[in-house]
């Protein structure tokens, strides 16, 4: 667990309700840089990251796991759906970016996907999240994160029957990008006459190379 | 399994009512089967919403025609006539179909495709049912209790000028939008979704109730998608070099200086890619600003549609998009907006260049106007602030002090003349012409706003009466003003289309009574051509009219006008004198070459930049 500028309360709760986890702590103040910590202390093939005042479905981690494993692209999976909760409480459904009709597109207006993705921890090595910077206007890092992997030719896709819950609450980074106006980082992407996602860094090496991406069937 | 919410007010005694209102006013008497597969259909458009559309279709069509898309009443007239059962004025489109339209299989909904569905249902196809008919009920029917998906409908204008591309575009959005639906059902109906969300109750009870809550799924919920596609669809080419950005295509100055800007562009870099993009009105007075080769795009009902910061997001979305090396604004309010809101960090991907002109001013004489909303929160990070005179760079100077970074970036443009000089001036021919008046005559031409002062126009007429005062103009941003004290030596004109028009060598001189001003465009081609003027002593108008050049008028009251005039008027030999200094003058400054020297030295700092 990462404890990111935590304060005393919430490092004793977690000493005490999670004596067996390692706990580190940081001083990023920025929710991507944590995560890339969590990444690089970490050791298995797969991560998944789970933010503190949010919930997963019970199955997402063996769901997960299985989903990618059946993925023949380098993939990361998210909650079929996600309940926003507190205010303005919404169901969101997670896009499948190698559905049929899906629209790149629309990532140059907003997201498809949060952060709390399950994926190979060497996706995670290769694209690390971008710091926010708030004070210079850009954040939105799991927007940019989708873009840069999006590009990359990494698919995105929801893991059927799992669910997240998130908390809507005022002061978080998410609030804080809104109440601000910061905008994502320029990306390849946002361009009109972006060609379409690079190729998958897994299957570039794939000796049959017979292999095509649907994503770029929109592209542009 | 979780239900779709019902229809609000959809009770058997709420269909009895409507059926008895068609009866009473049509005569149709409606079957159980028939009212239902119509009330299926709507609810596919709007749940919550359906039985009020329904009544609308079948009672209030006028309305009913505008809203919704799972009937089209234009595609089904078609349909029917086509088939051999016209509608006639005297049924709404939805009670024909009702009646007529079921039994011959017509579909009314545009985006449904029957070949496409059969193939997704092969059982349909087996039983001979009618493809539309199992899709509206078999979708009502398993949708029932759950919310479905928001979508933000396709506007009307969009479907109407759909290009080819775009239909394609619509057609696969309602596809793909069905089988959303499909998802909320194979998600948020099962069964374990409902063993989840009450785990998720016991770890934390404020998840509270979510069935109650809207479901979104990116992109069919955000309207801002349909518009970026509506605006890409309209842009010729995905990246351009440089973007000029204009809020209307009118008869103004900064619409005259836009045309100027671009042909320099074009000029400058031939082989660079230009787009000229119509931001902020659908007026187009002038369609042939623009030179040929050059891209033009008229975006503007796209925004006015949206309006506020989903008009700044889009644009910022757009210029992100294009990917220009710059990006000039000539008035263009939203273009500023965007600037002022985004500009700092758009600055490190693209030059962004402004024009300013002058104040305008409030009925109490204070100045206001993008000079002083825009340029001090936005000059730091513009590559270019562009004015047309150097007053108003000298006042911007003063009033900000900016570093001498920005100052250096803060730089004028005469904006030229477009007629070539006359190798004769018009002071020297119409002095050759005097023996044909038998009375002196001076032109004024301008808007008649307070700006201009056309009442002062009428009180020096007054005192005038020696005088004839021929004039042209209309009201643009003010009232008309009264007639009532219009002298008799004064006649108004509508405005003028070419200099052609005017009498300028059957006249004494020119009158200019503006009581603020840049420099405006007609005194420059009236400069050019050499025509002796009378002219306000303000602002960037000084650094074309002085006393050796013209008759400056500085103490704004209509006998320092008239002592001018008459000053003027009496002396040909003066009026040809200082009408060649200032042809002179404008053919030094205010000329073409000049200025594509200037606007390439501001380029050429992007380079040093």
């Amino acid at each position: 667990m990462i404890l990111d500028r935590g304060d005393e309360l919430t490092g004793a709760v977690l000493r005490e309700s999670a004596p067996d986890y390692q706990l580190i702590r940081s001083d990023h103040g920025d929710p991507g840089l944590a995560r890339n910590e969590a990444v690089r202390a970490a050791s298995g093939t797969f991560v998944t990251f789970l933010d503190g005042d949010d919930l997963w479905s019970g199955n997402w981690l063996v769901n997960g796991y299985e989903f990618l494993r059946g993925c023949r692209r380098t993939t990361v999976g998210h909650s079929e759906c996600s309940i926003f909760f507190g205010s303005e409480p919404t169901i969101w459904l997670h896009a499948d970016s190698e559905a049929e009709g899906f629209d790149p597109a629309y990532l140059r207006l907003d997201n498809y996907w949060d952060a709390m993705g399950f994926g190979e921890r060497r996706v995670y090595l290769e694209f690390p999240f971008e710091a926010n910077d708030l004070a210079a206007g850009y954040g939105h890092e799991d927007w940019l994160w989708s873009c840069v992997t999006l590009d990359a030719g990494v698919s995105h896709r929801p893991v059927p029957g799992t669910v997240h819950a998130k908390r809507r609450r005022p002061g978080s980074q998410s609030a804080k990008c809104a109440d601000s106006d910061v905008i994502i980082r320029p990306n390849p992407l946002l361009k009109y006459a972006w060609p379409g996602p690079r190729g998958d860094p897994a299957l570039a090496a794939d000796a049959d190379g017979t292999r095509q991406h649907q994503v770029s069937k929109n592209a542009g | 399994m979780r239900r779709f919410r019902a229809a609000r007010g959809a009770t058997p005694a709420s269909l009895r009512r409507i059926r008895n209102r068609v009866k009473a006013r049509f005569g149709y008497r409606l079957s159980r089967e028939q009212l239902a597969l119509g009330l299926a259909l709507f609810e596919l458009a709007d749940k919550a919403d359906a039985l009020r559309l329904l009544r609308e279709g079948l009672l209030d069509p006028p309305s009913f025609e505008e809203e919704y898309w799972f009937f089209s009443p234009s595609r089904y007239r078609s349909q029917a006539s086509n088939a051999g059962i016209p509608v006639s004025s005297q049924i709404p489109p939805l009670l024909h179909w009702l009646i007529y339209g079921i039994e011959a299989r017509l579909v009314p909904y545009q985006a449904f495709d029957e070949t496409y569905y059969l193939a997704r249902h092969p059982s349909v196809r087996q039983s001979g049912q009618w493809a539309f008919a199992h899709f509206v009920a078999v979708s009502s029917a398993r949708t029932d209790g759950l919310r479905a998906p928001r979508k933000t409908p396709i506007p009307d204008a969009y479907r109407r000028n759909a290009t080819r591309d775009s239909a394609e575009f619509y057609l696969a959005r309602e596809r793909d939008y069905e089988a959303s639906r499909d998802r909320v059902l194979n998600i948020i109906g099962r069964d374990e979704f409902k063993t989840i969300v009450e785990e998720f109750q016991d770890s934390d009870p404020s998840v509270g109730n979510i069935f109650a809550s809207d479901v979104d799924m990116a992109p069919f919920h955000d309207d801002l998608h349909l518009h970026e596609h509506q605006a890409r669809q309209r842009l010729p080419r995905k990246s351009y070099d440089t973007i000029v950005c204009v809020p209307w295509i009118r008869m103004g100055g900064a619409d005259l200086v836009a045309s100027v800007l671009t042909k320099s562009l074009a000029r400058l870099r031939p082989d660079e890619r230009l787009l000229f993009l119509q931001i902020d009105s659908p007026i187009v007075e002038w369609p042939d600003i623009v030179p040929s080769g050059v891209d033009v795009a008229d975006l503007s009902d796209i925004f006015m549609s949206i309006g506020g910061h989903a008009a700044e997001r889009l644009l910022l979305a757009i210029f992100r998009g294009l990917a220009p090396r710059r990006i000039l604004n000539v008035n263009s309010r939203l273009c500023w907006s965007v600037f002022d809101r985004f500009g700092e960090r758009l600055a490190r991907e693209t030059g962004l260049y402004s024009y300013l002109f002058c104040w305008d001013r409030t009925p109490e004489g204070t100045r206001a106007g993008y000079p002083s909303t825009y340029f001090p929160s936005t000059a730091p990070f513009l590559a270019g602030a562009i004015t047309d005179t150097f007053y108003l760079r000298d006042e911007l100077t003063h009033m900000y002090r900016p570093p001498p970074a920005v100052r250096r970036r803060l730089v004028t443009l005469r904006t030229p003349a477009r007629m070539a000089p006359r190798a004769i001036t018009v002071a020297e021919e119409a002095a050759g012409r005097l023996g044909a008046r038998r009375r002196p005559r001076v032109l004024w031409a301008g808007r008649l706003d307070r700006q201009k002062r056309f009442d002062l126009v009428e009180q020096i007429a007054a005192l005038m009466p020696d005088v004839d005062f021929e004039c042209w103009g209309a009201p643009v941003l003010d009232a008309p003003a009264s007639t009532a004290n219009r002298p008799a030596n004064l006649v108004l004109h509508k405005p003028f289309a070419k200099y052609e028009e005017l009498p300028l060598l059957d006249c004494d001189g020119w009158l200019y009574t503006s009581a603020w001003d840049g420099m405006p465009t007609i005194l420059v081609e009236l400069a050019n051509m050499g025509t002796p003027i009378v002219a306000s002593a303000v602002e960037g108008v000084c650094e074309l009219i002085a006393h050796d050049t013209g008759w400056p008028v500085a103490a704004w009251e209509a006998g320092a006008y008239v002592a001018a005039l008459r000053d003027m008027i009496a002396s040909p030999q003066e009026r040809v004198r200082r009408a060649r200094n200032l042809q002179f003058l404008a053919t030094r400054e205010y000329c073409t070459h000049k200025y594509d020297k200037d606007l390439a030295a501001l380029l050429a700092m992007e380079e040093s930049a």
